[in-house]
């Protein structure tokens, strides 16, 4: 399957990291030490590889199926969300001071979340609303690969409580909405008789 | 100083990592620079805690990872708190960003 090619804002590019993943080779080895959205990029695609093989029993660079346009969509939101992105601001004790997450940093905790969602895989993940600002109320929105023969609904009621507790413990954001929207069914072949 | 600091962050609990306080391509000029001055190519161009003396106040900036386990904006408070310690008394302003969230490495690695 074809990687995105969009360079990170640290002129790496996703392709270079599953080529980390499957060879260990990389242009710049201690980059991948010191660059935190290089860092949640491996992350995800070593979830995504164990999520290809669950849901394909095969791997992710053998997955080029034509059945396999989820994982090109996620792969191509991977490219967008692994950016620091939006300052969200964290309230200090001292007013001199300045602490803040990056919108990137929280993205990738969420998608790390809904990961964990057996048989599913999380698709696109946005931060709705003005992080930038505290108070403002911000919408969260989870897109979703799963598997069908899944229970859709009892496992996005405990993925929205999983993201709910996991954005109170590290966030201040004013969580207005989890939407969580399943956007592919993935039909896992079937031997033939 | 810059070690003993780094020390005492990454001695807040659920503190994981201390990334480079800046950005690669905010630290590429520097880079470009001790190519063209060999004497100079080791030049440490990525700081993990940026310390600048601005008129008088000191400024500390860092980026950091917390443990998913953590809570981050304490974590960050903390870290915020033992900066301001360690250069106590100077008149500090601290930047804390938080960079990454994940389990404390050792779990995933790199």
């Amino acid at each position: 399957m074809s990687m995105p090619h969009d360079v990170f804002e640290c002129g790496h590019t996703l392709e270079e990291l599953s080529l980390y993943l499957d060879t260990g080779e990389f242009p710049d080895p201690p980059h991948l030490e010191s660059c935190p959205e290089c860092r949640s990029g491996l992350d995800s695609l070593r979830r995504l590889s164990a999520a290809g093989e669950e849901l394909f029993a095969n791997d992710l660079a053998a997955a080029g199926s034509g059945r396999d346009d989820w994982m090109k969509d996620i792969l191509a939101n991977l490219t967008l969300e692994l950016r620091p992105g939006r300052s969200i601001p964290l309230h200090s004790d001292d007013p001199a001071d300045t602490l803040s997450e990056t919108e990137g940093s929280v993205i990738a905790l969420v998608r790390s979340v809904a990961d964990s969602l057996p048989g599913a895989v999380a698709g696109k993940v946005r931060l709705e609303g003005d992080v930038t600002v505290p108070g403002e109320p911000v919408a969260v929105h989870v897109d979703l690969a799963v598997l069908f023969g899944h229970p859709l609904m009892p496992r996005a009621a405990s993925l929205r409580q999983d993201l709910a507790t996991a954005l109170a413990r590290h966030t201040e954001l004013n969580i207005s909405a989890i939407d969580i929207t399943v956007t592919d069914v993935i039909d896992a072949p079937r031997e033939e008789l | 100083m810059s070690t003993s600091l780094h020390q005492a962050i990454m001695a807040v609990d659920g503190v994981t990592e201390v990334f480079p306080a800046r950005n690669l391509w905010q630290r590429l000029p520097g880079r470009a620079a001790s190519l063209l001055q060999r004497n100079n190519a080791d030049a440490d161009d990525s700081a993990l805690v940026e310390v600048r003396d601005l008129g008088g106040r000191t400024e500390a900036a860092v980026r950091i990872g917390v443990s998913s386990d953590a809570r981050t904006p304490e974590v960050v408070r903390a870290v915020a708190a033992a900066i301001r310690n360690h250069l106590s008394p100077a008149d500090v302003s601290v930047k804390v960003t938080v960079v990454r969230i994940a389990p404390a490495r050792g779990a995933a690695g790199v």
